[in-house]
């Protein structure tokens, strides 16, 4: 049973900005979760807080039953930062290699699965070049498959269509698809509307730090209703959007 | 571990492959052959002349490697917002540190390896052109003080670790570290003048004080320049061989430790 | 994990203060002759040079010996100005490295015949005697200086004994030591070394600068065993060497390798206008 429950607040010192107010949330194991709200909602502050890249200044954050702060959580994690950098000088195979065997695999697992995951995402022509040398999209398929290398049951992808071209997202679209098949935790943040239309079971919207609506896609937006006008609404209500 | 080794090993490639070791190896290899022209100029000590320019050659293309890289790779994982690949694995902020710097260590053996095989051309040249009874050359020795050099500079890239995991500037830390060599190379030499308690010189207490906690708090350099010892073939006492070892692991540890400690209350926004 | 991280590293803080006075003790035996006379201008070189002392040494050397070659060259004379430069660098060169033997080898030749220090030179000697102590030529020089030229002839018995007790020493020292104890006349010593150190010396250029001096001291011996004939024969001093040549006690005057012309003192002492160096003029150059 998989949840991640978080409950936080974290505030930056100087400018006394509160990032996230109190979240709370339960994500359930095998269920492709949408995280929404317009830029500079705290999206990518919940997510550096589930990957201990940085702490809440009140709350807990739980993942599989065991605190977020300890480092063997982060093999269950396959993640993906916004605008992701890597150690350009390394290869995508060398990359991979980095990646799993951080996990503790095998080399031999390494290489396999490096093979198929350089298949699927196309990059198997400049595998051993420098990252230096991708296109951007190229970059971000390499971070997926460094996301994917160790087969996480949990996937946190920050914007994982930022930035792409019409091709990448459908790949990126394809994988979401294929790995909720494969029965895996994936959370995602965007604030394309349509994308998490079409991908999540649920989604929660985040407004200047607070969560102000949970919806379960399905139900809730069958009656004709659309994401958009939901989420529009939300924003209305919460009287607009910090800066 | 494997996380940390891992990371050491990526760390090294990141050495061998900055442009900046060519520029030091090209710089090591012509002082290298400006030491056989140099030997001409001597009588009989022709050896220890290439063995001094040999191994001072070894130990400033060190010290200047590990400088120009070492300072910057915590603050470049920072500023190019590379340490995310890093953290997101099961890697611990102290197994971060300890992988950067066991990359720093392995780009030190390889380095020193390296250079003390291209160094032993002109000495093993020099001993060809002229062999004075009186000079004594060890090669045992020679090697051994290339050891030592490897030595001083893992230690001093535990400085650079540690004073890297303070401040996020890299200036910064390259200034404290250059400061902490001259200091290290300085202080045992220091303490000695106040120990020996010569006539004429005096020296008030508190600038006593100073000289000898500078001596017990900044690593002690020279215990590991034996570069006399190997130019003259000197005899190195088997003691020697135990203490100053333990003094460096203690060092380097304690410094390493530290650095773990303070990374483990670092945030990464 | 912060927890065990603090445990490391006290673990690791108090071993360091348990072990340190072991590091202090080993460092303070390996092999260094510290400076007996650690005078300000040297203790400072050492300090600025920090690791790279040997090399700076190395450096400073050719200096000096550029310095000094570049006045034989030109065919100037050394001020006394001149020669404290040459001592007081050659003192920085040995502290910064007490076990470099050129300097010390190249320090006494200059000193003492060119520059007539002999004091300067014994105490530069001295260090490499102290620091190479496993070298007999350097307490070898110094008891040669003191005997040839300080006329002390007990002095220089005990420095020749305190290189035959070391490896490899010349065989003929101990006997050396003898004749001076029963001080022998110096020139016919001196004699005697020359040609013992010939044996053992293989650099061609050393070689021809010993066999030029060993010449002059041959000529010199000649001329002052003459010198005692006619002592022996009419009770008093020649007034100056062509008497020897006229009453026939010498075949002719011999011509000084170094360019000067032998004289007889009023005691009796055979002397060269050139005192066995070579002057700067229109004259042969001096070899290395």
């Amino acid at each position: 049973m998989d949840s991640l429950t978080k409950v936080f607040k974290k505030e930056f010192s100087k400018k006394k900005v509160v990032a996230l107010n109190s979240l709370t949330l339960d994500i359930q194991e095998g269920e492709v979760f949408g995280f929404l709200g317009p830029n500079g909602a705290g999206k990518s502050t919940t997510i550096k807080i589930l990957l201990n890249l940085i702490w809440p200044t009140s709350g807990t954050v739980s993942i599989d039953g065991k605190s977020a702060a300890h480092k063997s959580v982060h093999e269950l994690i396959g993640y993906l930062p916004e605008n992701p950098y890597f150690y350009d000088h390394l290869s995508a195979r060398e990359l991979l290699w980095f990646g799993g065997k951080s996990c503790n695999l095998q080399n031999t697992v390494i290489r396999d699965r490096t093979e198929k995951l350089m298949q699927d995402l196309d990059l198997t022509t400049a595998m051993n070049r420098p990252l230096r040398s991708y296109s951007k999209g190229m970059v971000q398929r390499a971070g997926l498959a460094l996301a994917l290398i160790h087969s996480p049951r949990i996937l946190i992808l920050d914007e994982p269509m930022s930035g792409l071209d019409p091709m990448g997202r459908r790949k990126v679209f394809d994988l979401i698809s294929s790995l909720k098949k494969e029965g895996k935790t994936v959370f995602f943040s965007s604030h394309i509307l349509h994308d998490i239309e079409r991908l999540c079971d649920r989604a929660a919207i985040l407004i200047n730090g607070g969560l102000k609506r949970l919806i379960t896609v399905r139900q809730d937006l069958q009656p004709g209703l659309t994401l958009e006008d939901v989420f529009l609404d939300e924003v209305a209500k919460s009287g607009g959007i910090r800066e | 571990m494997n996380g940390v080794l891992s990371l050491a090993s990526i760390t090294l490639k990141e050495g061998i492959r900055n442009r900046a070791i060519f520029g030091i190896f090209i710089m090591a290899l012509l002082m290298f052959a400006a030491s056989i022209i140099l030997t001409n100029l001597f009588m009989r000590d022709i050896i220890k002349v290439a063995a001094d320019l040999s191994l001072a050659t070894i130990s400033f293309s060190g010290l200047l490697m590990i400088i120009f890289i070492g300072t910057n790779l915590l603050s470049k994982d920072i500023d190019k917002r590379t340490i995310y690949m890093v953290i997101s694995r099961p890697i611990s902020r102290a197994e971060y540190v300890l992988g950067k710097f066991g990359g720093l260590c392995l780009l030190v053996l390889v380095t020193t390896i390296f250079l003390g095989i291209v160094s032993s051309v002109p000495v093993y040249a020099s001993s060809l052109i002229y062999h004075n009874p009186q000079t004594i050359f060890v090669w045992t020795t020679y090697i051994t003080a290339i050891v030592f050099i490897a030595m001083k500079l893992m230690l001093i890239s535990a400085v650079i670790i540690f004073f890297s995991s303070i401040t996020s500037t890299s200036f910064i830390s390259l200034i404290l570290t250059v400061a902490t060599y001259i200091i290290g190379s300085t202080n045992e030499t220091v303490k000695g003048i106040l120990d020996a308690k010569m006539e004429g010189v005096h020296i008030s207490p508190p600038i006593a004080a100073i000289i000898k906690t500078v001596y017990y708090v900044f690593p002690n350099l020279s215990a590991f320049d034996l570069k006399l010892q190997a130019a003259h073939g000197l005899p190195i006492p088997a003691e020697y061989f135990l203490w100053t070892p333990v003094y460096w692991l203690l060092y380097t540890g304690i410094l390493v430790t530290m650095a773990c400690l303070i990374m483990t209350r670092k945030e990464f926004p | 994990m912060k927890l065990k991280l603090y445990t490391v590293l006290i673990c690791l803080l108090a071993l360091f203060i348990a072990f340190f006075p072991y590091f202090e003790q080993a460092r303070k035996n390996v092999r260094q002759v510290e400076l007996q006379e650690l005078t300000l201008p040297p203790f400072v070189s050492r300090f600025l040079a920090l690791e790279f002392r040997s090399v700076a040494s190395d450096f400073l050397f050719t200096r000096v010996i550029q310095y000094y070659g570049g006045k034989v060259q030109s065919r100037e004379m050394l001020t006394g100005a001149d020669w404290s430069w040459l001592y007081s660098n050659l003192q920085v060169v040995t502290d910064l490295d007490p076990y470099f033997e050129d300097a010390y080898y190249f320090g006494n030749a200059v000193l003492t015949w060119n520059g007539r220090l002999y004091i300067q030179a014994n105490r530069l000697l001295q260090k490499g005697t102290d620091a190479r102590d496993w070298d007999w030529q350097f307490p070898f020089y110094i008891g040669f200086n003191k005997f040839y030229f300080l006329n002390d002839n007990q002095g220089g018995a005990d420095y020749f004994l305190m290189a035959s007790k070391r490896p490899g020493a010349s065989p003929f020292l101990p006997s050396l030591a003898a004749r001076l104890y029963k001080n022998e006349g110096k020139t016919a010593l001196a004699v005697s070394v020359l040609a013992g150190i010939l044996e053992s010396e293989r650099d061609p250029k050393t070689r021809q600068s010993f066999e030029i001096r060993l010449e002059a001291l041959k000529k010199i011996l000649a001329l002052e065993q003459a010198v005692d004939r006619y002592k022996k024969m009419t009770g008093r001093t020649p007034r100056d060497l062509k008497v020897l040549v006229e009453r026939g006690f010498v075949k002719e005057i011999p011509t000084d390798p170094y360019g000067g012309r032998f004289y007889v003192d009023k005691n009796g002492s055979i002397m060269t206008t050139s005192n066995l160096a070579y002057r700067p003029g229109p004259q042969r150059q001096m070899q290395k």
